[in-house]
């Protein structure tokens, strides 16, 4: 550990029988907080998902005459199926899939390996590195300067490839990653380096499988980035074929509130239909990544072997 | 040379930052190139190496008025809200789910706290207005409590208030799962001696765990101070909207640019004041910076 | 074991990278590129093959697909032209549209609107100018339009995009719950007087229901309930927003004079009694008290919860009708229009809403107006615009039709909309008919002298932009009575007043110009 807490400053007990009895019920009264606090902010985190998922299946009327509600009162299928009519969303499904796929694995790996240089207290630049990493979040993007590079000089329009590219280095998943290096003890490297390991074969074999909870986290949020975005396809991808189900979401929400984008106080016949399809977009959108999370969780457990091989 | 010693040196290192650092210059460098328009009277046809320089009349627009001292103050001051409250909600999170000792109440109150960030804006608004409207649930539910109902929608002093509730109940569970990786790797030894020496848990949280995942808490705030100037145009937008009555708290910068641009749609003007936000986003970082430095050495960025 | 698992790492992403590569090289025989086979003969009367690529908002239809092969087919012995067309989310269509024709893409036909940035991107040289394309090919388009139309809609003279609509004026009414007042024993409504009284009423007996709900955004600000009174009959002075501030009633027109007057200099004595009968209004919470926070009007209306809202449009929409319905099947929604439909009595500049335009760096500018002008004939705009009969739509006689299915959404004015071959949806009720028809016809308007003029933004740009984002922060306030309006006029002026001068001085100076010009 890069930070040793300082054990001295825990005070040391004295007289042992009423410290422990005062220590059980000091014990139980915070566990009691503990639980407290959880289950409330997991209610006030469970009741509006609730909320949206099962109005979502509310009918039209139900959900017009009632608003949200725990259970409604008439339920239909009406939002998914004209969610699911047309072969679109399958194809979207698949679309976001194969970007949300490739782009976790090609993302994790370059940011991964980038982060571990500049964490390397061997490498002499690394501050520099880090310096102008920090600096392109910092500064924001110019969105012509971009739509240039990607559309006329990579010649990337059209293709899911347009929408993995330019997130492949997320800076604040870069610095997430290195502050977990850093707080990897030193020895590590020096027990490598006496073993005669070059410093990629050290990273491979050594840090990745030592980092597993981190790069779980950082995968699951490379995952989620790419899987939420509809702002590159947006830009890159005019084939409605390559669509991904956030951009086909997007298009069919923002056609139903046309009226707030069209100025002027133009309002057209819109054949709009259900309100809770706006419900429906969301849980159909959730549902991989929800699937993902558990999947990872498993990962958050088998970090304490880093411990192991301090010790 | 000591760059080039250095790179043979090390090459096996610096081997493994080339794809990264190629994609940091495609995606992020040269396109800030685009940002020259800021000072252009940029016309498409002629691109940007054709058009005319203009200094800095974009800029105008933004300076001229009187309203940039206000969006950049409410800017700076919900971003420091959202980050203070939604990394301290965060960590309180972290903590006390790794406290719970039961591991099936553990992994699903981490799955459900993640909930909210899946729950998109649109819906978040509509939601809130269910919730908030003068003819709302709240103020039903103060209404049987013989309270008087208050108009939510009217009242710009409650907005940073509920602004920060609402970005702690959509992204501290999102945050809390790097704290939960982070504890995860805290070595076991620590918290056993501890505990042979009597410390309570509260007392272990204090000294040990807090201690140990101290510098993933900094970088997480120096991340969030990087991007103070930048307000999320998603979610005031989406859920103040138009309601001029809310302005003088909630505004920020980019909204306030959206609006005033929304109807020229000039891309030397827009640029400009992301030029603005980046520029005072460098300085804030270099101070900070330097603050963790001091600090904390370890905990710095760069 | 380590270093297997870095392999099969490898393995993966080579193996997922493979895969993405096949799919895109998939979706790229599919789009657009050349169509392949019939690039060998060109027959007489056919010409080479040719791709338009067209961008337009909105939602692609569930069977866009199968209208588009009829449309290519119907066109393949002639024009021999095939569609790509791109649909673009109307929350993202300006940032969209703008940043293509910035990166210089070839696109063929593109949606623009006063709306959204049309005049700026003609001042930024983007289209072509299409007088004599038309001329040459594309007699159908000239022909639908009535010259009218044309005139108004040229852009310093010249046509730079084709305008896409049906109407001189666009329908103004307030939806009203009938079956309410009918509860209440009101008579039909007649006035706005009858129609205030009507709230009252709501408010007095109906707690639950929000007697009148205008619109507090600054989007659609001709809607709040104080701009929203100079429709009708009793603005005799055609109190008219300028050109340059289009739904702002600070900058205005009156008596069709060319002056541009100035609401800070003066304040025009009826625009000042419709703010304090909106202030009224709300004060006695007839006006919703959450007017500012309402995104969508159409919702609380769908739900039953108000008694009347204002809508752009003529008749009552079939969708919000049934979503009412399926709420209450009693409610029923009636329109009311307080419109002076004496002959004459209204101006009109006959700005239209929508526009097509060529961009100028399309090398197809010659097929894409060739295509238009064949979307222009009767039976391939019925196509287009309804989709295929008999699945999406049936003819009820010769300008009625009646849709079939969800498969095909009307969006017409996004690309060939004209009152000759518009057909009117035969659910419609009489009246409503009535009024699109009388809307339709320029001869019961008179032409505003500034038809036709356009505004040049560029001296005052920082003005503008200034201007409208402190007009943002008062304006439906003030309009909706949400505030205090002796106190928020002068805060507002304060700002803006001087603002405002400049702006009017540049507008007057090039409306003096345009008229000497005419």
């Amino acid at each position: 550990m890069g930070n040793q807490p300082q054990q001295s400053t825990v005070p040391s007990p004295s007289g042992q029988t009423r410290q422990s009895a005062g220590r059980s019920a000091g014990e139980s009264i915070f566990l009691t907080v503990v639980y407290a606090v959880i289950v409330l902010f997991g209610v006030v985190c469970v009741v509006p998902f609730w909320l949206v998922l099962a109005n979502s299946f509310a009918t039209e009327g139900s959900f017009l005459a009632n608003g949200y509600q725990m259970l409604p009162e008439a339920w239909s299928l009406d939002a998914y199926s004209f969610l699911l009519k047309g072969k679109q969303l399958l194809l979207s499904y698949r679309n976001s899939l194969m970007v949300a796929v490739a782009g976790t694995v090609i993302a994790v790996t370059i940011t991964s390996m980038f982060a571990y240089v500049i964490a390397h207290p061997k490498v002499k630049y690394r501050n520099i590195m880090a310096f102008l990493t920090y600096l392109a979040m910092v500064l924001g993007g110019g969105l012509v300067g971009f739509y240039i590079m990607v559309a006329n000089w990579l010649h990337l329009k059209d293709s899911l490839w347009a929408l993995i590219l330019p997130y492949v280095l997320n800076p604040f998943y870069a610095f997430i990653l290195v502050a977990f290096y850093k707080s990897l003890p030193y020895e590590i490297n020096e027990a490598a380096t006496i073993d005669g390991a070059g410093d990629m074969r050290l990273f491979w074999s050594i840090i990745i499988p030592v980092s597993t909870p981190v790069i779980a986290t950082v995968s699951l949020f490379y995952a989620i980035q790419f899987w939420n975005d509809w702002y590159l396809s947006l830009l890159f991808i005019d084939d409605y074929k390559l669509h991904p189900l956030q951009l086909m979401i997007r298009q069919l929400i923002s056609n139903l509130n046309m009226s707030a984008y069209v100025g002027g106080g133009a309002s057209y016949r819109v054949a709009a239909p259900a309100s809770s399809i706006q419900l429906a977009t969301v849980c159909l959108t959730i549902g991989p990544i929800v699937l993902l999370y558990p999947f990872l969780q498993k990962y958050f457990v088998k970090g304490i072997t880093i411990g192991a091989v301090k010790g | 040379m000591g760059f080039i010693r250095e790179l043979t040196k090390n090459r096996q290192l610096y081997a493994l930052a080339i794809p990264g650092i190629i994609f940091l210059a495609l995606f992020s460098y040269i396109p800030m190139v685009g940002h020259l328009i800021a000072f252009q009277r940029f016309q498409p046809v002629k691109g940007i190496w054709g058009s005319d320089w203009s200094g800095l009349a974009n800029f105008e627009f933004f300076f001229g008025g009187q309203d940039w001292l206000r969006v950049t103050f409410n800017t700076v001051y919900l971003n420091a809200l959202f980050l203070v409250f939604g990394i301290g909600a965060a960590l309180l999170l972290a903590i006390f789910i790794n406290e719970a000792g039961s591991v099936l109440l553990r992994k699903l109150s981490q799955s459900l706290i993640f909930l909210p960030y899946f729950i998109s804006w649109l819906v978040v608004s509509l939601m809130m207005l269910a919730f908030m409207s003068s003819d709302g649930l709240l103020n039903d539910w103060l209404g049987r409590l013989g309270l008087e109902g208050v108009n939510w929608y009217q009242n710009a002093k409650l907005w940073p208030f509920i602004l920060t509730v609402v970005y702690v109940w959509k992204f501290s569970g999102y945050y809390s799962i790097i704290f939960m990786a982070a504890i995860v790797g805290i070595s076991n030894d620590y918290y056993e001696s501890a505990r042979i020496d009597g410390a309570t848990r509260l007392q272990q949280i204090v000294y040990i765990t807090i201690p140990s995942i101290r510098s993933v808490i900094v970088v997480l705030t120096l991340l969030g101070v990087g991007r103070i100037f930048f307000g999320d145009f998603g979610m005031i937008y989406g859920i103040i909207g138009d309601n001029s009555i809310l302005y003088p708290t909630t505004d920020v910068i980019d909204t306030y640019s959206f609006r005033a641009l929304r109807q020229l749609g000039n891309f030397g003007m827009s640029s400009a004041v992301v030029v603005y936000q980046s520029i005072m986003g460098l300085a804030t970082i270099l101070l900070f910076n330097r603050l963790a430095r001091r600090i904390d050495p370890d905990s710095k960025l760069f | 074991m380590n270093i297997r698992k870095g392999m099969a790492g490898t393995l993966a992403l080579l193996l997922t990278t493979s895969m993405l590569a096949a799919c895109s090289s998939n979706g790229g025989t599919d789009a657009p590129a050349a169509s392949p086979g019939s690039t060998a003969a060109t027959q007489e009367g056919k010409l080479d093959p040719v791709t338009l690529k067209i961008m337009i908002p909105g939602d692609r239809p569930r069977d866009f697909d199968a209208v588009i092969a009829e449309a290519e087919k119907r066109m393949a012995d002639s024009l021999n032209v095939k569609l790509d067309v791109v649909f673009v989310p109307f929350a993202d269509l300006a940032q969209k549209t703008q940043v293509t024709l910035s990166s210089g893409e070839p696109i063929d036909l593109i949606f623009d609107a006063p709306w959204l940035h049309i005049t700026q991107q003609i001042a930024a040289g983007s289209y072509a100018q299409l007088d004599d394309l038309l001329q040459q090919y594309g007699p159908n388009i000239l022909k639908n339009r009535p010259q009218e139309m044309w005139d108004a809609n040229k852009f310093d003279d010249k046509i730079m995009a084709i305008p896409n609509g049906v109407t001189f004026v666009q329908g103004r009414v307030y939806y009203v719950r009938k079956d309410l007042r009918e509860q209440l024993g009101i008579a039909p409504i007649e006035t706005y007087d009858d129609l205030i009284k009507f709230a009252y009423a709501v408010k007095e007996n109906m707690p639950d229901i929000v007697p009148l709900l205008p619109s507090g955004q600054d989007v659609s600000k001709g809607l709040s309930e104080g701009a929203y009174r100079r429709y009708w009959k009793e603005n005799v002075d055609n109190v008219m927003p300028s050109p340059v501030l289009p739904e702002s009633l600070v900058l205005y027109t009156k008596n069709n004079d060319g002056k541009i007057y100035n609401l800070f200099e003066e304040m025009e004595p009826s625009v000042w009694s419709w703010i304090e009968n909106s202030r009224k209004l709300y004060q006695d919470q007839i006006i919703s008290q959450d007017v500012l926070a309402i995104k969508e009007l159409l919702e609380p209306a769908k739900q039953g919860r108000v008694a009347i809202i204002p809508s752009n449009e003529f008749g009552v929409g079939t969708d919000t009708q049934q979503a009412l319905k399926s709420v209450n099947p009693e409610a029923e929604f009636e329109a009311v229009t307080f419109m002076n439909e004496e002959k004459g009595a209204i101006l009109t500049n006959a700005l239209q809403y929508n526009f097509i335009s060529v961009p100028a760096v399309s090398k197809n500018k010659e097929r894409a107006i060739q295509f238009l002008d064949w979307a222009n004939q009767k039976e391939n705009y019925d196509l287009l615009a309804y989709g295929i009969e008999g699945t999406n739509w049936e003819a009820v006689g010769d300008n009625q039709y009646k849709v079939l299915g969800d498969g095909y959404a009307w969006f017409p004015y996004a690309w060939i909309w004209n009152p000759t071959l518009d057909r009117q949806d035969a659910a419609q009720d009489e009246e409503t008919s009535r009024l699109d028809a009388w809307s339709a016809d320029v001869g019961n308007f008179t032409m505003d002298v500034l038809a036709g003029f356009t505004f040049d933004s560029a001296p005052v740009v920082n003005e503008i932009s200034q201007y409208v984002s402190i007009e943002a922060k008062y304006y439906t306030a003030i309009f909706n009575g949400v505030v205090d309006p002796d106190d928020y006029w002068n805060r507002f002026k304060a700002e803006a007043a001087p603002l405002a001068k400049k702006i009017q001085t540049e507008l007057q100076s090039q409306i003096d110009a345009f008229l000497v010009s005419r």
